[in-house]
């Protein structure tokens, strides 16, 4: 069983199992129950200060929802914040444990668990064609003649305070 | 003299800012009947709260009222201050003969004959009785001093056997089973906060504690052990009559009693002040050891795919680490190290700025036992560390331990992390001018090196490289060079070079905002490099552990910190919560108003502790370790938010009682539940309804009778 703490998406992302699938939820404000779900499905602002979410699947032959062996990952993912990723193995007893017969996200409504970082991001990495060797085309934007060189490394030494020696 | 009670105008914590100084009354006492008399004359209106070093950052340490001070940290050469450190009364004089009879039938071997790590190897240990005011240094210190400094008991198990294949067997020199990264506490105090080590094998500093002599509000007594069968050798310490002996009259009228019981015991070793004044306790001491320290530097995405794999820390670094990608050198070192035993220390240290990959690099070391034998191990037939940080002259006056090979090197900076930030600014100095050197190349070449300082800060991509960009490097190289000559002409720490790096950088109009997070962002990640380089050395356990810089005065005052504690067994959450603050770091670089934190994020893995409150309260449990240097814009928002980030209930993560811990009483009640319970019926039953003890923390947190 997993458990998570305030505001919520949750959201169906992966199917592959034929029977009926889906999650029980206990211990939240307005949502507890069992919910069938397909992929792309979602229950929003699933709230609670302990929300208990377990994977469920209806089992044909005794016409009846049965809980699932489950595995629960969490994940931080810069783009989005903390996520659970909540993975369903149906047909206790005799699953094949491949935890892919159905797969939830629960992703976070509440600002602390969402990400800070602002997109797009800054690329900061130096362009492959002014490294040395095999990528390099051209030299940096601005090189400097010969003579600016010696005027440079000139002008460094003279603005940098030395020790006395 | 046994109590100096005075005021002063400049109490505070070692980590406090200067400013932060509050008046106070101080009890400085070294006399377990002026600890008695004290409190059994305690008017209703005072409030009292035992303190020893002034170490902690928590709000833990403060009184309502005054202090009771085991070990003044302060005027340190005014020998009329007392304080209660060194041994206390001999256990020969109290040990039950069970006790004593099962040390002389399992006497422990000499240390140079050791083969396995006597941490781990349980059958043999010696009990020492300890004032509780005693510097975690001054006692490895006294210990380590054996035979000069045997205990009485030593000396009568050594009679006993010594007309044995085992005489002088108890002669020591003894040791600490683990330490935290600092000595300068009091045993006492870093203890009961829940100070712990990095030893995955081990519990923390609590659980070598065997008993306990308590003092109460109205001055009551009580020699707490836990109860003899749950003990791990079965037998009771102590003799009753021996103890009543001693104790029972120490003041008339004022009653002692002796507790066998685990709850209560286990409640007392983490109490976090709560409880009275400890006056000494007894603890397990194990024969002295070498450690052997290797360190090698690897990336964050590595390692958690390792923490992540599903094996657990125990198996997955029980060897020697390296890193393909950073230069696996194991070949040369299985050459210098052929026969390396099984690692049982883990750190794991981050950089806080990305590299070029959104990666981060991180400093991983482990340690194993080495034999005090062999070169590797001693020099000129003394213990490698010994003369550095254990003798009576350098015992909590020394700087970290440096193994001679490294000492030619100024550029190494001091072993604890911590203390990094803050060390002398010399080896940032030696950093500047290596990448001002490359900048001038590359303005020189127009190229960029495929190996340098640049492109592993950087990364290879699709970014975008300013016009003027030539003209950019000549101004950050001259900040640079500036920076670089202004540590060199004066006495910097290296958090002022880093606030001098970002005015110079940063704020520099020539420099565009992009361009000078890049160039932040190579230097941050070149001194990581530095300050986690490769190493491997052998020393004695305490000098490898204890890395505090004792001579240090500008550091301590100016450090933020949090140590928050997760279930080693679910890696996916704690990793997520590393990679949060990570990204939070990220976000206020990269942010309109361009922050940055000077600190670390590192992780160490412990065993779960048996008292009922400590923070390391899972079977295998991690900590995080989360330190800033205050100066530094971004510093404090950084741990702030990590703080915030580990209440969240997802997170749910424990904190340690003696560094910043802002949980409430429901939160605490969340972390410990039953075990809280049971800690505070201890309360009840040893304070009765006295309140002596209680403070605005106890109460806000919780620590307070049912």
């Amino acid at each position: 069983m997993a458990t998570i703490s305030g505001t919520w998406t949750i959201r169906a992302i992966k199917k592959t199992a034929d029977w009926k699938q889906g999650i029980s939820i206990t211990g939240s404000a307005a949502h507890n129950g069992i919910f069938e779900l397909l992929p792309g499905d979602e229950l929003n602002n699933v709230r609670g200060s302990s929300i208990n979410i377990e994977i469920w699947y209806f089992d044909p032959t005794f016409n009846d929802w049965k809980k699932s062996l489950q595995r629960e990952h969490f994940e931080w993912k810069d783009e989005i914040g903390l996520t659970l990723t909540i993975a369903g193995d149906d047909n206790v007893g005799s699953g094949d444990y491949d935890f892919d017969d159905f797969v939830v996200l629960c992703v976070p409504e509440d600002d602390i668990l969402k990400t800070p970082i602002e997109f797009p991001r800054p690329d900061f990495t130096i362009p492959k064609e002014y490294i040395a060797g095999s990528g390099y085309k051209k030299p940096l934007p601005g090189r400097l003649t010969l003579k600016a060189r010696k005027e440079l490394l000139a002008s460094i030494r003279q603005s940098v305070p030395r020790k006395p020696r | 003299m046994s109590q100096l009670t005075f005021e002063t105008n400049e109490w505070n914590r070692k980590h406090d800012p200067k400013v932060e100084t509050r008046n106070a009354t101080l009890n400085c006492i070294d006399e377990v009947v002026e600890f008695i008399t004290l409190l059994r004359d305690r008017p209703t209106d005072k409030k009292f709260k035992a303190v020893g070093m002034h170490w902690s950052l928590s709000d833990a340490v403060y009184s309502d009222g005054e202090y009771i001070e085991t070990h003044f940290p302060l005027d340190r050469d005014n020998p009329d201050i007392p304080r209660n450190s060194g041994f206390a009364l001999d256990m020969d004089e109290i040990i039950s003969k069970q006790m004593k009879d099962y040390l002389i039938q399992n006497p422990p071997a000499r240390p140079q004959n050791w083969q396995t790590d006597p941490c781990l190897q349980r059958n043999f240990f010696l009990p020492v009785h300890l004032k509780s005011g005693t510097r975690i240094c001054e006692a490895y210190s006294l210990l380590d001093r054996t035979p000069d400094k045997n205990t009485n008991l030593a000396n009568t198990l050594n009679e006993e056997l010594k007309n044995d294949k085992h005489a002088k067997a108890y002669d020591g020199p003894w040791a600490f089973e683990t330490l935290g990264g600092s000595g300068g506490q009091t045993v006492f105090g870093a203890l009961t906060t829940g100070t712990h080590g990095g030893d995955y094998l081990q519990q923390p500093l609590s659980d070598c504690v065997m008993a306990v002599h308590l003092i109460t509000d109205g001055g009551s007594h009580f020699w707490i052990e836990p109860t003899p069968t749950s003990t791990e050798h079965k037998l009771q310490l102590t003799d009753d009559s021996k103890l009543l002996e001693h104790y029972n009259k120490v003041v008339p009228d004022v009653p002692f009693q002796i507790i066998r019981d685990d709850d209560i015991f286990h409640a007392v070793t983490v109490g976090v002040g709560r409880f009275g004044v400890v006056a000494s306790m007894v603890l397990r001491v194990v024969p002295q050891y070498c450690l052997h320290e290797h360190r090698r530097l690897d990336t964050w995405k590595q390692v958690k795919s390792l923490l992540l794999s599903g094996r657990s820390v125990q198996s997955v670094f029980r060897n020697p680490h390296f890193a393909p990608e950073s230069g696996d050198d194991r070949e040369k070192f299985y050459v210098e190290f052929p026969d390396p035993l099984e690692n049982r220390f883990l750190q794991i240290g981050l950089c806080l700025a990305p590299n070029g990959e959104d990666d981060h690099q991180c400093g991983i070391t482990q340690r194993w036992f080495h034999p005090m034998v062999g070169d590797k191990a001693m020099l000129d037939d003394v213990p490698r560390g010994r003369k550095e940080r254990g003798a009576l002259d350098t015992a909590g006056k020394s700087n970290g331990y440096r193994p001679p090979e490294d000492l030619n090197n100024d550029e190494i900076p001091p072993p604890s992390m911590l203390e990094k930030i803050c060390a002398n600014g010399n080896f940032m100095a030696g950093v500047l001018d290596k990448v001002a050197l490359e900048l001038e190349n590359v303005v020189l070449t127009g190229t960029v090196p495929a190996l340098g300082i640049l492109t592993a800060g950087l990364g290879i991509g699709a970014g975008v490289i300013a016009s003027t960009i030539c003209a950019v490097l000549v101004a950050a190289i001259i900040a640079l060079k500036m920076i670089a000559d202004k540590i060199r002409s004066s006495d910097t720490t290296m958090g002022e070079v880093f606030n001098d790096l970002l005015e110079f950088i940063m704020n520099n109009p020539l420099i565009p905002d992009e361009h000078a997070i890049m160039l932040i962002r190579c230097i941050f990640n070149e001194v990581f490099k530095g300050e986690q380089s490769d190493r491997d050395y052998v020393a004695l356990g305490y000098a490898v552990m204890d890395g505090h810089n004792y001579l240090d005065r500008s550091c301590n005052p100016n450090v933020e910190s949090i140590e928050v504690f997760f279930d080693a067994s679910n890696p996916s959450l704690y990793c997520s919560y590393v990679d949060a603050i990570l990204s939070f770091e990220k976000a206020q670089q990269e942010h309109k108003e361009h922050k940055f934190t000077v600190g670390y994020i590192s992780l160490r893995y412990i065993k779960q502790s048996s008292a009922l409150i400590a923070p390391a309260r899972y079977a295998d449990t991690v900590v995080l370790e989360i330190a800033a240097f205050r100066a530094v814009s971004g510093s404090i928002d950084f741990v702030m938010n990590a703080a915030n980030l580990a209440r969240d209930p997802n997170f749910n993560a424990s904190f340690h009682w003696g560094q910043y811990n802002p949980l409430k009483r429901e939160e605490v009640e969340r972390h410990y539940g039953e075990r809280l319970y049971r800690w505070r019926k201890a309360l009840n039953f040893l304070n009765g309804g006295h309140n002596g003890f209680s403070s605005k923390f106890t109460r806000h947190t919780g620590l307070e009778p049912i």
